[in-house]
């Protein structure tokens, strides 16, 4: 009997073997683990976002490519609420985020418990890392599933521990995040959100300051994440892992989507002039 | 109760014992007076620091919090106990409020009668205030991700603030709260002013005896030692949070 983790393999696989574009209204809402609608944000004068619509399924493994400054960042922040969206609806696993209607321009969120629970299931990897450093390797890892989820410190450790083997670091355990290197310590990082067990992992840019002789285990990291069929929503200026990893690519530009797909067909053959231009830069 | 105090006694007794042979006769005559009132200082300073941390946790919360009226009042609050001189403090509440007495004070009466008692909440007062700015400037110089990634778990703010920011505004902030220790010792001699007897308060005692001017040096022999054991003890605590 194939386990689990085959199963998502295969379907990954058929996934990549399609080589048209997924049509992103093509999917059910109600088979969306993220929807977001409509997105705007804006810091004062300055719009960002300009009307976003994106929509990941179980199993999906969507990077977000673009220019600096092209709002890829602020759209994963505005998925577990780190930004408050100007307008637009997001919505997890059909829960849709507390926030109240704008009232002379201001969004606020109407349930702190909600808004707590949704988190919890949106595991976020940061581009500097954010261990906490006043807590060990092992703390770091302990300290949600204690806090948030109650679970018992020996249950949390032993967890822990497991995933601390899982991406290679046991022997770090007992130490400080300053004492490791940036590519274990973003591995610590990429731990510590995969011990609250969460529904999407959101990565955002995570080896973008890394050495780069470290960037290739994070990615090997988040390769076996995808295989086991984790959904990820991934930021990245690493077009490799897009292309190879992803099964949607989404090319942001100035704020809008610029053109997405299949990452076979957008890297080989991108449609729009400033994709076009991207591409040839970063490839 | 009690315990403690024949604890304090013996302490007392067996340091004279110990003391009297090799000091002068001037310092061996009221040694009892100088142990008593280093007893006082060391009380008063333990507990109004131990209260006074609640208070300053609690102020720069208020003050770090998007609730305006905390916000508002945390400052008033700070700004009034950092901007007014302790003696000030201490006299207007033993002196000032303390002389309306037990009818119009009622059940506040007990707290404002004696002067020890006035003295620990002034002295809790001010500190708090003082360690509340200490924090905040601790609590605001952490890299802005270290919170992000604690409420993007799902932990509350306070849970957050508590447990991931506050541990590392201490360590930020632990050589200027060593030295807040420090100088509210030193201003703890101003509670001598409300009749308390502490290590001043016994010192101007002894010396309106005895009109012997040694007496001050002993006292301030006595002050150099307990901050000498208050650096050790955050210098011990400074190595402890060495790590990481």
């Amino acid at each position: 009997m194939p386990n689990q983790q085959e199963i998502n393999r295969t379907a990954r696989i058929s996934y990549k073997e399609q080589e048209k574009p997924r049509e992103i209204f093509s999917i059910m809402p109600e088979d969306a683990i993220i929807r977001v609608e409509d997105l705007y944000k804006s810091y004062g004068p300055i719009e960002v976002i300009k009307g976003v619509s994106l929509t990941a399924k179980e199993h999906d493994v969507i990077s977000l490519i673009g220019a600096s400054g092209s709002g890829k960042s602020t759209i994963l922040r505005c998925m577990n609420l780190l930004e408050i969206p100007t307008a637009g609806e997001i919505y997890i696993s059909g829960k849709r985020l507390p926030l109240s209607e704008p009232k002379n321009g201001v969004r606020k969120i109407t349930s702190e418990k909600e808004l707590r629970a949704i988190r919890t299931s949106l595991g976020m990897v940061f581009q500097s890392f954010n261990l906490w450093s006043h807590l060990t390797v092992i703390q770091n890892i302990m300290e949600a599933p204690v806090r948030v989820l109650k679970k018992s410190k020996d249950e949390a450790r032993a967890n822990a521990e497991r995933l601390l083997e899982r991406v290679g670091i046991s022997e770090k355990r007992d130490m400080y995040p300053s004492q490791l290197s940036g590519g274990q310590q973003q591995r610590v990082a990429i731990a510590r959100t995969l011990a609250l067990d969460p529904k999407v992992m959101l990565f955002d840019e995570p080896t973008s300051a890394l050495d780069p002789e470290m960037v290739g285990e994070v990615l090997q990291v988040m390769r076996d994440l995808a295989d086991e069929g984790r959904t990820m929503i991934v930021v990245t200026h690493e077009m490799g892992f897009a292309r190879e990893v992803s099964n949607h690519v989404v090319f942001l530009d100035q704020g809008r989507i610029g053109e997405q797909g299949h990452p076979s067909q957008l890297f080989k053959s991108p449609q729009t002039e400033n994709c076009q231009k991207f591409l040839s830069k970063v490839l | 109760m009690s315990v403690y105090q024949d604890a304090k006694y013996a302490v007392s007794d067996a340091a004279c014992a110990a003391l009297t042979p090799v000091t002068p006769d001037s310092f061996g005559q009221f040694c009892p007076r100088f142990i008593d009132g280093f007893f006082v200082t060391v009380e008063l300073l333990v507990l109004s620091c131990a209260l006074g941390l609640v208070i300053a946790i609690s102020v720069a919360f208020a003050r770090l919090s998007s609730n305006m009226f905390l916000n508002k009042a945390a400052f008033v609050y700070s700004y009034v106990f950092r901007g007014t001189p302790l003696l000030v403090q201490l006299w207007i509440m033993y002196f000032g409020l303390g002389s309306l007495g037990a009818e119009n004070l009622g059940f506040l009466w007990p707290l404002f009668k004696e002067g020890w008692t006035i003295g620990l909440i002034v002295l809790t007062l001010n500190t708090g205030a003082y360690v509340s700015e200490i924090l905040r400037g601790g609590l605001v110089n952490i890299p802005k991700g270290q919170m992000e990634a604690a409420v993007a778990t799902g932990m509350s703010w306070f849970q957050s603030m508590f447990h991931i920011m506050l541990p590392q505004a201490f360590k930020i902030a632990w050589p200027a709260y060593g030295n807040e220790v420090v100088l509210l010792m030193k201003g703890s001699a101003l509670v001598s002013t409300i009749t308390v007897l502490d290590l001043m308060g016994q010192t101007r005692t002894v010396f309106s005896r005895s009109y012997n001017l040694e007496v001050y040096a002993y006292s301030a022999v006595l002050y150099l030692i307990l901050a000498g054991m208050i650096t050790l003890l955050f210098k011990f605590g400074e190595n402890r949070m060495k790590t990481g």
